[in-house]
């Protein structure tokens, strides 16, 4: 039995590495990243990924040896043990000095994307979350909100490649949050707040983006694309948003 | 045996505690399997009919029979829908787009087809690059089910010209439709189109009713049922401010397919209503009545068109003195009085909009078409449900809101019968509407 037991916990094992193995073959892994702080997130992504995956063989592999080695037939008389001074400073430090490690190498990242993104200058579009649709506010010609000229698109928001994106986040219900797995961006969408975040695409292309907080029944379906285009692609897409605010009605289909 | 104490009560235990397994993994199984749809769209479903009509004809089963067959000849099952007078009916069959289609509101036309089929095959080859080496199953496998020829297209094995043309050539089917119908819109739209589906008690507002063939938001007067154009604005742009998502997600052609099968609901629910209508009138249903209330109705549906609400010549440009003169405009008790209802700062609290009930609560004081309290719109949260464009707001203004309160002021006229709004006051009106929106809302 207690073989049985330890098969299973290296079967655990082995299952866990194959398909950390096999996962970028299927198409598990995070998608390809395409933005200018993505390949420092996939970094300590993958480092501590690796720690994890360390800890993971070892504590596993601790326990199989524990349940082979402590069954009922091989152990002497149980006994009491008050504690162990030295395996618990490691059990504390080791954790603690990882953990600090973590925090030291993470810190240049997380300013990159969250102090810097007061610098980036104004917001390109304002993000309205609602259940269940993304909706996106553009400022128009006069690059000011709130003046006629804006316009708003659903599902689809439409940015130059290889400039900063700055967003003002806004929800009008519950918190919803604003993912683009392709960027590496994840930022959550607060109800009652203004919050902003910004990233620099590297590629054209049609890339998801997706509600990560649990917003209600339709949650699945909160879906939405970030449409990454050439700089001129894009004046002439606002130009066109533009000429569809003039219409009267006739030219356009609707 | 008597060497281990305790030994008879342990094993006792154990084969309680496998009892209890046992029928615990039996438990999930058979919840689990149950829960499993192994044959989507097997499951026998109809349409039912509408609790008021189950209410007129309490007393006359024999007419209820009498309306369920002929309804269930029309337009068939949801697993099997059909539209009367041609079985084969849909917005164009791509496969065969001489094939006649009904007149009128029905008809997709070449440029439009043309920028279907375009579509298809983008989707087609986003599809296929999304895959590696040439396996084809997983491309598949979502639309399979519900869009079986498209699934047939996308399969191993098939060769890659024969896939293409299959794909160009696909327009969904009524049946696959209806499909896509079961997936994304009946919780919330209900099997009928009546806005009763499971999760429609959750929504605020309350999702739409096709059955009486109202719908709010459509470029056209009040009066006309909504074209193609309309129904696919809604499912592109969604409504916001409702819980009506927008349908990107899916297909410029599947998107089309919704709108031929919420047609198809809405015209079913509308020659219901007409034949309870009728019956009530005649007290009696002759066979032809069917046929002649769905003519009638139809008619309706194909007229859309003309009803466009239009502008001839530019938009006039939103200017300071417009906004003076629409802000002036919408407080004028003689002249739009838009703040009687909406309120004087626009935030929807007009006295006329609402009544005090003896409790001395506030209720809204119109009630809609479906039945239901409805308060006028806040002006100032920024969003339009029915698009944010100055067209847009002058379509709402001209024609007003049909299911509502929201009068046509297009056609408002004084005593002397000249229109109360001249076309420049409405474009006034138009931008100070957008500029209230502007603001920033009232705490």
């Amino acid at each position: 039995m207690r073989f049985v037991v330890a098969l299973l916990i290296v079967a655990l094992v082995a299952a866990g590495a194959w398909s950390f193995a096999v996962a970028s073959a299927h198409g598990w892994w995070m998608p390809r990243q395409v933005s200018s702080y993505g390949g420092e997130v996939d970094r300590l992504f993958g480092v501590i990924g690796w720690i994890i995956a360390f800890f993971f063989v070892v504590v596993l592999g601790a326990l199989a040896w524990i349940v082979v080695r402590g069954s009922a037939k091989r152990a002497d008389r149980a006994r009491f043990v008050h504690g162990d001074a030295r395996i618990e400073m490691a059990w504390t430090l080791v954790p603690f000095a990882i953990l600090v490690t973590i925090a030291f190498m993470q810190l240049s990242t997380w300013n990159t994307i969250q102090a810097e993104r007061a610098h980036n200058g104004p917001p390109l579009a304002r993000v309205l979350a609602a259940q269940f649709d993304w909706r996106f506010q553009y400022p128009g010609r006069d690059g000011r909100f709130d003046t006629a000229d804006d316009f708003e698109v659903p599902y689809r928001l439409v940015v130059p490649v290889n400039e900063r994106v700055v967003l003002a986040l806004q929800s009008r219900d519950v918190i919803h949050g604003f993912f683009v797995p392709a960027f590496r961006l994840k930022q959550d969408v607060v109800p009652g707040t203004v919050l902003t975040t910004w990233f620099e695409a590297t590629e054209p292309g049609d890339y998801d983006l997706v509600c990560t907080q649990l917003c209600g029944f339709g949650h699945y379906r909160m879906s939405g694309k970030i449409k990454v285009v050439a700089r001129a692609d894009y004046d002439a897409w606002i130009e066109q948003q533009e000429r569809d605010l003039e219409s009267n009605g006739r030219e356009a289909q609707r | 045996m008597s060497r281990i104490p305790g030994r008879r009560t342990r094993a006792r235990g154990v084969s309680l505690a496998r009892l209890l397994e046992g029928s615990l993994a039996a438990w999930v199984l058979v919840v689990g399997l149950g829960a499993c749809d192994f044959e989507p769209g097997a499951a026998p479903m109809r349409y039912d009919l509408a609790p008021s009509t189950v209410e007129a004809t309490k007393s006359a089963g024999k007419v209820r029979e009498q309306m369920e067959t002929s309804l269930a000849a029309g337009f068939g099952t949801p697993g099997d829908p059909r539209y009367g007078p041609d079985p084969t009916w849909q917005g164009i069959d791509l496969d065969h787009p001489e094939r006649a289609v009904p007149e009128g509101s029905g008809e997709i036309d070449a440029a439009h087809r043309d920028a279907l089929r375009k579509s298809n095959i983008t989707a087609f080859a986003r599809a296929l690059s999304d895959l590696k080496s040439g396996d084809l199953a997983g491309a598949g496998s979502s639309v399979k089910h519900r869009a079986p020829d498209l699934g047939r297209a996308l399969a191993p094995g098939v060769a890659p010209d024969a896939a293409r043309a299959l794909v160009e050539g696909w327009y969904p089917s009524l049946r696959e439709s209806a499909e896509l119908y079961r997936q994304e819109c009946l919780q919330c739209h209900g099997v009928e189109g009546g806005g009763d589906g499971p999760m429609s008690w959750s929504l605020k507002p309350r999702p739409r009713d096709f059955r009486n063939g109202i719908f709010k938001y459509t470029a056209l007067e009040a009066q006309s049922r909504p074209r193609r154009d309309d129904l696919l604005r809604t499912l592109e742009e969604g409504v916001p401010a409702t819980s009506m998502p927008n349908f990107q997600r899916l297909s410029a052609t599947e998107r089309e397919g919704l709108v031929d099968y919420v047609r198809l609901l809405s015209i079913r629910g509308e020659v219901e209503r007409a034949l309870v209508a009728r019956w009530k009138e005649e007290d009696d249903l002759t066979p032809a009545a069917f046929s002649e209330e769905l003519g009638l109705v139809w008619d309706r549906w194909k007229r859309a068109p003309e009803k466009l609400v239009a502008f001839d010549g530019p938009v006039p440009p939103s200017t300071p003195e417009r906004i003076a003169r629409g802000d002036a405009l919408f407080h004028d008790p003689l002249k739009a009085n838009c703040a009687s209802c909406h309120g004087a700062a626009g935030l929807g609290d007009g006295f006329a909009s609402f009544k005090i009930d003896v409790h001395g609560k506030r209720e809204p004081a119109y009630i809609d078409a479906w039945g239901r309290p409805i308060a006028p719109r806040n002006l100032r949260d920024g969003l339009f449900r029915g698009g944010s464009r100055p067209i847009d707001v002058y379509r709402r203004i001209y024609a007003g809101i049909p299911g509502g309160p929201m009068p046509a002021m297009g056609h408002t006229k004084d005593a002397q019968g000249v229109s109360m709004l001249s076309d420049e006051d409405m474009w006034c009106l138009v931008h100070y509407v957008r500029h209230l929106a502007h603001l920033p809302e009232a705490p």
